[in-house]
């Protein structure tokens, strides 16, 4: 058998360039593919995302809808209705007009008239007139006119940002409008709050709003278990709005919502 | 020059990753805890091993001990990380490579020679967990960024020592006997290979840095 020559150092060297390139590559390799595939896990993610959001959107979209029908339904039809029991009664003339007489006019009358403010508060909350003619400050402003009228809740309400409300798109405006409206009832239901304030402010192109209340707050564990806070959730969600909640028990509610325009 | 490299800068680079560990200390997790311990333990061992070469003390004998502890160490990295069976393998594994480092350095390769045999299993059973999890990480679906996952970088730099350093360890008795100068550019390759793994060490424990927290809400 032939004596080999091969020096073992040399081959050596060669074996430990050889395996260290082999390695790198392949750690360099797979890196890129890892990457490469947390890329499209992402992005698959980002379309499903997507997704979920415009169905949220169509579901509020037909819920407004529903609540703009029996809205109008209630005020148009109901609303009619009881204003012409009020003239039939009015009119209603018996041959004697004794005191049980008046005391039947005067109580009918009162319980029709208490059913027609029912009536017309019911649709006007269920589809505020006001901000599709008048626009978001002033659908909140007779929201808070109605609230601290009842005396459960001290509003304070402040418009900082200018011409800014008025640039704002129906469907983002109602968005808003019913966070707003969740966050009144919020407050009234569960903080035992006295007092409340509500500022729009605007930063170039983005609106704050900025929702505090007085009330017994709560920990920070518990303020994604309530509903009201997940419906809140998904309107700011399909409008893509962001906001900060700051509360803690005996400290008071606070919510920062913030909403670009661009 | 190239002694300071071989001697001094490639084993004190080591107090690079040990810092980061001992400044993230309360974030690492058990696993990077071993890793940082094996890091002192190397340390140590280092500075022995350089003052006995100092003193022309022969050090082979420390290489037979080293290696045991370094493949409990490695192996005890690998088992928190791969989990299941490896909980149970691992273990038998260290008692195992214990038992035939005795023998070897007892009955086959004393302690005038280089450990070559334990030492090139120690680096195919090495390379073997790696490319355990590698595997275990590619199904992973935690949607972290590769980058940002500390343990990837740690098992980065043990591989490519490893397999770098793999015919090294399989010829070092022949290499111990070669030439100056072959000498000094086996040794500065293998302590090039050795700044590497540090270097990735330290970039793994440097992501167990809190991380920011982003909410949408």
């Amino acid at each position: 058998m032939q004596k080999t020559t091969d020096n073992i150092f040399i081959l050596v060297a060669i074996a430990t360039g050889g395996t260290f390139l082999m390695v790198a590559s392949f750690i360099l390799i797979y890196v890129r593919n890892q990457n490469k595939i947390l890329k499209q896990r992402q992005e698959l993610q980002q379309a499903q995302l997507a997704h979920q959001k415009e169905l949220l959107q169509v579901v509020i979209e037909s819920q407004e809808e529903e609540r703009k029908r029996i809205g109008r339904d209630l005020h148009d039809d109901v609303g009619a209705a009881i204003s012409s029991l009020r003239l039939i009664i009015e009119m209603f003339k018996p041959v004697a007009m004794d005191d049980t007489y008046h005391q039947f006019m005067e109580s009918s009358k009162g319980i029709i008239d208490k059913m027609m403010t029912d009536v017309r508060h019911i649709s006007h909350n269920l589809s505020p007139v006001s901000l599709t003619y008048y626009g978001l400050y002033h659908a909140i402003e007779e929201q808070c006119t109605i609230i601290n009228q009842s005396e459960k809740l001290d509003i304070n309400l402040t418009n900082n940002s200018g011409e800014f409300l008025e640039k704002l798109s129906l469907p983002v405006s109602t968005a808003l409008f019913r966070v707003l409206e969740e966050l009144l009832t919020n407050t009234m239901k569960h903080a035992r709050a006295t007092q409340s304030a509500i500022s729009f402010t605007a930063d170039n192109d983005t609106l704050i709003i900025d929702y505090t209340d007085n009330g017994k707050g709560m920990d920070e564990a518990s303020v994604k278990k309530g509903m009201g806070l997940q419906n809140i959730e998904s309107r700011l969600t399909v409008i893509n709005a962001t906001y900060t909640i700051e509360t803690a028990p005996g400290k008071g509610f606070n919510i920062k919502i913030k909403y670009s325009l661009t | 020059m190239i002694y300071i490299y071989e001697w001094y800068i490639a084993p004190g680079a080591i107090l690079f990753p040990l810092i980061i560990a001992i400044v993230f200390y309360k974030r690492l997790d058990i696993s990077l805890k071993v890793m940082m311990f094996f890091l002192v333990f190397i340390a140590i061992m280092n500075t022995i091993i350089t003052v006995l070469s100092m003193k022309s003390i022969n050090n082979l004998f420390l290489v037979h001990i080293y290696t045991v502890f370094e493949f409990a160490f490695l192996s005890w990295f690998y088992k928190l990380q791969l989990k299941g069976l490896a909980n149970k393998i691992i273990p038998v594994l260290i008692g195992l490579f214990t038992l035939l480092c005795l023998v070897n350095y007892f009955f086959i390769q004393k302690s005038d020679q280089s450990n070559t045999y334990t030492r090139s299993i120690e680096a195919v059973i090495i390379i073997g967990y790696c490319i355990l999890l590698f595997s275990k990480q590619s199904l992973a679906e935690s949607g972290i960024p590769w980058r940002k996952i500390s343990v990837n970088w740690i098992n980065v730099g043990v591989l490519m020592y490893y397999s770098g350093c793999f015919f090294t360890f399989v010829f070092m008795n022949y290499l111990m006997k070669a030439s100056h100068l072959i000498n000094h550019i086996v040794w500065g390759a293998m302590d090039t290979l050795l700044l590497f793994e540090y270097i990735l060490f330290a970039v793994g424990f440097y992501q167990c840095k809190k991380q920011p927290i982003t909410s949408s809400y």
